[in-house]
């Protein structure tokens, strides 16, 4: 229990003790009502204060610091659990969600395109802070600060493995699911990030509810398999991936005082540490290079077969944005196609703009579109050629180390390593190594 | 090789072996206990799901907007709303709806407390479990074989995800067919520069196929080689003018075959000596286009559809309410009202109102449906005093296609959505009127224009004319008005390069410029209560009243054109209620004596008349060469236009009638006491 008391202590210093007043503000003047009829105390709360974006600033660098050091400094599995939990009370049901740092990638996505849209501070800052703290000390967010992941790690109750095919397949959704997510974001059509977030409806409790439903089904499988969404959905998970893998300081395995029990890898419900490989020839050599080889050559012709996929698909795809939906809505009603009219097409003719003006923006939004699709399907046809490519390439593991890009640092393998006790190393720094599974460099 | 120190086994490998026996029992007894409370947790967390689930399920009865059993209640309520018991069982039902609706929220919201209270418990309860029992890792290294295997497998992943992609890339290819980017290019090359241009179309009196439904997107050329619009699109149309009168062409847009007009109908300046005697033949003015909303040339969009002139439309000559003969349906009005229909696409709009309810109806033009009706505001209290031939829903709506505006004689405007939504209202307070105000609105532009003349005799104060913002009826310019109570519609026309709004009243008639409400000319002709509205034709604009006259007027003038623009005037037997009409050639009267009266327009001499017995109160039409007056009786009297006049038949619809009938796609719709008619397809 005392491994717990120290870092909930911790957490208790870190809530924030900004007294919570409640004040009340008329959102509209009321109306008169000639009738005598008097208007309930319709109030809304204060808008919240800018204060408080603070705040959120400093819990994230709080929590993801306390997580570099729970798992550099005190290796405590406990210390991550707590944060994590934490994390999900703060980031997830007092903040509902909102903001996090997997949105916020639309929103820098917005910003970088659309000169006009100005990427509020706090936003590009939760967007980078995990990122930077990646590239020291790996996925460090996903160890405790992403109440998404925790959420998961709570219910994970007994972790089974999934078959290679879909374990395979399903981790190329990630980097598909952010490509289609930056399209939407950069065109201006949806937050595609927020508006499917599975567990944010949990954190509201309330939401659409197939979204629900999906996040429901998601839990349960979470109950048997390890963190489902952040390895087989989440956007933010690709960017943190490539940056953790040039991490200065993360899980390692020290070759030196490994006992290759594969307990960690046992423990690991990600499948994140990779085995030593058999000695033997998986297959003969030449049919290896062979595949090898024509797989490098496929790979631009899969980029340029899926860019033209993209591109042509583009037109449907911009359906999903409002000004083009409207600009078609208004186009049939004006061709006589259609007498009704929406609130929108309403609301555009009530405006006053000639519809020429409104075309003329679909036509912009369509060539972006056009061009983002384009690049959307070269981006599918990369992702899976060169994860092909990756799967045929031979790498003999003569020691167990731990993915970088796939290690969530959960500090798991920790408690499963039967290595104690002070460990000769040949590194250049000291490492405070008490188990095999460490932090170094 | 370095050596590697082993350490003591994990917790797990040595804590069970350590213990003692009563350590064993209390762990044991500690692990069931753990277990069972992960059970009971789960189980608990089951039935709350269970319930949340059936509360989700039976909440979606409870939806206050489309609970059905209510819909269907309100439904029947729309087809009787006298229904006062059916009326208590809505208002019973929504309550019940609403409460039910908000105790199942309350429900769910409470039902996600327990359930993460339960989940909490469950996960504390397995993890102490797990503490307490831990499972004793079982490591086993891949084997060759199961590499091969994985590596196999994974290639296929990835092939079989990136086949679906491509699946599904090409499924949004395939529902990329109907692009229509190159439309939208055409469409923003064909509106450059035009953006703002005020919404107004114009519409000849009489031009070539005003209900023709030409094609979309298109502009036809009429025969006199004016462009006439046809699109609805406002950019496009606004700035197509179809002019009337040409020179000596004999091909003049919309003039009546055969009038004489045509050949006095000349752009060039008339004389400017005013003339009051009767039989003179005065030159005919330049020619003149009345203004309807953008898009509205094939609809019938005002009163009267503009001035009563449509030469081109199709209306049908034979019906009979008794063996059904022509008429296609036939439609019951929930409430009374004596405002005309007004036509736009498949949608016939129309006011009704008592002294406690009145509403926006909407019917189909194709089968009669309701499809629907909006309740408007209350009235206000203490309850207004109308005259029973005024009732409480007298003036016509207007429509521009996107918006439908009403005005009630309590100074009630409203503004609905082709869908039948208010968009806005504006109250401009009670007039003082001795009937009852009347007066139908007009939209010009993005402006509706309402005309709320009151008070009697000299006192004039509180007459005003109205500009109010369609998009959210802000007042955009409003004038005062010199005159007492009045009953008239507002004309628009384009005269030269003026677009005026003409309004006839006691005794000033009036022309403004519609975009700002600057006066532009009076003429002092008119007298008693005036309720005729203006009408054009040949170049003049025609003005009268029971107890003044028939007045043809120059519109071209400025300041007060009474000693310089009046042509003639006409005052022996004269209309108190009933417009006139004119083809340009011969204006007509129709009289609440029963009389219908042929005025020459270009010397303002009667040239024929017919009795039709029974009063008429519905302004006469010109549709096609044909003049329809339509008497209180519901008898519609169809007369020959020019100088010699035929019967050509009498129809009856069998009620009686006081609105003007409306006409569009070849149908003629009627307004009766109590039902909409729609007459066509004989």
């Amino acid at each position: 229990m005392r491994r717990y008391s120290e870092a909930i202590w911790i957490l208790v210093g870190m809530f924030p003790v900004v007294p919570a007043w409640a004040q009340e503000q008329q959102r509209q003047p009321p109306p008169e009502f000639r009738s005598g009829y008097a208007l309930p105390p319709l109030n809304a709360p204060m808008p919240r204060a800018e204060v408080f974006t603070v705040v959120d600033l400093l819990v994230l660098l709080a929590v993801l610091s306390l997580t570099a050091w729970f798992l550099l400094g005190a290796r405590s599995r406990a210390g991550v659990r707590v944060l994590a939990v934490f994390s999900l009370l703060y980031f997830g049901f007092y903040r509902l969600g909102c903001v996090c740092s997997i949105g916020a990638v639309q929103n820098v996505a917005l910003a970088l395109v659309e000169p006009g849209y100005v990427l509020p501070w706090s936003v590009g800052l939760f967007f980078l802070l995990p990122l930077v703290f990646a590239l020291f000390f790996g996925r460090v967010f996903c160890a405790a600060a992403c109440p998404l992941g925790a959420l998961q790690d709570l219910v994970l109750i007994r972790s089974r493995r999934l078959p290679a095919f879909l374990e395979q397949g399903l981790s190329l959704i990630p980097y598909l699911y952010l490509g289609a997510g930056l399209l939407m974001a950069a065109t201006g059509t949806s937050f595609l990030f927020c508006q499917y977030d599975p567990f944010v409806g949990f954190f509201r409790f309330g939401g659409p509810a197939t979204v629900m439903a999906f996040g429901a089904a998601l839990l349960l499988l979470s109950t048997v398999v390890g963190r489902p969404f952040c390895r087989f959905l989440c956007p933010y998970g690709v960017l943190l991936r490539a940056c953790s893998g040039v991490a200065r300081w993360r899980v390692r395995i020290a070759p030196s005082a490994c006992v290759q029990c594969h307990l960690c890898a046992d423990a690991c419900p990600f499948g994140a540490i990779r085995p030593v490989t058999p000695n033997a020839d998986l297959e003969p050599r030449p049919v290896g290079r062979r595949r090898l080889a024509v797989l490098i050559l496929l790979l631009p012709l899969l980029v340029i077969g899926f860019s033209a996929l993209g591109h042509l698909a583009s037109p449907a795809l911009a359906r999903q944005n409002r000004v083009i939906a409207l600009a078609e809505r208004v186009w049939l009603e004006e061709q006589g196609q259609l007498w009704q009219t929406t609130e929108a097409s309403e609301g555009f003719w009530n405006s006053g703009r000639p519809p020429a003006e409104l075309y003329r923006e679909a036509l912009a939004v369509r060539r972006r579109f056009g061009i983002g699709a384009t690049l959307l399907g070269g981006w599918f046809g990369l992702v899976v050629g060169g994860r092909l490519i990756l799967l045929a390439m031979r790498r003999r593991r003569t020691e167990y180390e731990a993915d970088p890009g796939a290690c969530l640092s959960c500090a798991r393998c920790y408690a499963a390593c039967p290595v104690r006790g002070e460990v000769s190393i040949s590194l250049p720094h000291r490492v405070t190594g008490e188990t095999g599974v460490t932090w170094s460099r | 090789m370095e050596q590697v120190e082993r350490g003591p086994l994990p917790a797990h490998a040595t804590a069970e072996g350590n213990r003692t026996l009563p350590e064993r029992e209390i762990v044991q007894a500690g692990y069931l206990a753990a277990v069972r409370t992960a059970m009971i947790a789960a189980v608990f967390c089951c039935v709350v799901v269970v319930l949340m689930a059936v509360n989700t399920v039976k909440s979606r009865a409870y939806d206050p907007l489309n609970a059905p059993k209510l819909l269907r209640r309100q439904l029947d309520l729309n087809r009787d709303p006298q229904n006062t018991r059916l009326r208590a069982e809505v208002r019973r039902l929504d309550r019940e709806i609403r409460t039910a609706y908000f105790r199942s929220r309350r429900f769910a919201v409470q039902g996600s407390y327990l359930l993460l209270g339960g989940v909490v418990v469950f996960l504390l309860a397995t993890e102490v479990a797990r503490a307490l029992r831990p499972s004793v890792p079982l490591p086993l290294s891949p084997t060759v074989e199961e590499v091969a295997m994985a590596a196999v497998q994974g290639r296929r992943g990835v092939a079989t995800v990136g086949v679906v992609g491509a699946g599904l890339l090409l499924l949004l290819t395939v529902l990329s067919r109907n692009d229509r980017a190159a439309e939208y290019a055409r469409a923003a090359a064909a509106g450059t520069g035009q953006g703002g241009q005020p919404a107004v179309a114009s519409v000849e009196p009489g031009r070539d196929g005003r209900h023709g439904n030409p094609a979309p997107g298109s502009s036809s050329v009429g025969s006199a080689g004016n462009a006439v619009a046809s699109d609805r699109s406002p950019a496009v149309a606004a700035g197509r003018v179809s002019t009337q009168g040409d020179t000596g062409t004999g091909t003049v847009l919309g003039e009546p075959a055969g009038a004489e007009v045509r050949t006095h109908g000349s752009a060039e300046a008339p004389a400017t000596r005013a003339s009051t005697a009767a039989g003179r033949v005065e030159p005919m003015p330049a020619p003149l286009t009345v203004l309807l909303p953008a898009g509205g040339e094939a609809e019938w969009p005002v009163f009267r559809g503009g001035a009563g002139f449509a030469p081109g439309a199709s209306a049908p000559t034979v019906w009979d309410v008794k063996t059904g003969r022509g008429i296609l349906w036939r439609a019951v009005v929930p409430l009374p009202g004596r405002g005309s229909p007004v036509v736009w696409g498949d949608q016939i709009f129309l006011t009704g109102a008592d002294a406690s309810r009145r509403a926006v109806y909407s019917f189909s033009v194709e089968k009669g449906d309701l499809l629907w009706q909006t309740f408007l505001p209350a009235p206000s209290t203490p309850p207004l005093k109308v005259q029973a031939e005024t009732g409480y829903a007298p003036a016509t709506p207007v429509t521009d296609g996107r918006h439908v505006c009403a005005v009630f004689p309590d100074g009630l405007v409203v503004c609905l959505s082709a869908s039948g939504r208010i968009l806005w209202t504006r109250d401009l307070g009670r007039p003082e009127n001795p009937f009852g105000h009347a007066a139908s609105p007009v939209i010009y532009a993005d402006l509706l224009i309402v005309p709320l003349d009151q008070g009697k005799g000299e006192d004039t104060a509180k007459s005003r004319l109205y500009a109010l913002s369609l998009t959210d009826g802000r007042t955009v310019w409003e004038v005062a008005r010199p005159v007492p109570s009045a009953w008239a519609t507002p004309l628009l026309i384009r005269a030269g390069d003026r677009d005026l709004l003409v309004l006839s009243a006691n005794p000033w008639v009036i022309a403004y410029d519609p975009r700002t409400g600057r006066e532009q000319w009076r003429a002092r002709c008119m007298a008693g209560d005036v309720a005729p509205s203006p009408a054009v034709g040949g170049g003049w604009v025609f003005v009268c009243n029971q107890r003044a006259a028939l007045v043809a007027i120059r519109p071209d003038g400025t300041g007060d054109v009474t000693q310089t623009h009046v042509g003639w005037q006409f005052d022996e037997s004269l209309p108190d209620i009933a417009s006139p009409v004119s083809d340009g050639a011969f204006v007509y009267l129709a009289l609440s004596e029963g009389l219908v009266i042929c005025v020459d327009a270009r010397t303002g001499k009667k040239v024929w008349e017919y009795e039709t017995v029974a009063p008429v109160h519905a302004s006469p039409l010109i549709l096609g060469s044909t003049l329809y007056v339509t008497d209180t009786e519901g008898t519609t009297h169809l007369l020959t236009t020019g100088g010699a006049m035929q019967l050509i038949g009498k129809a009856s619809v069998g009620e009686e009638v006081q609105a003007t009938p409306a006409v569009a796609r070849g149908r003629l719709f009627l307004r009766g006491q109590k039902h909409l008619f729609c007459i066509g397809g004989q």
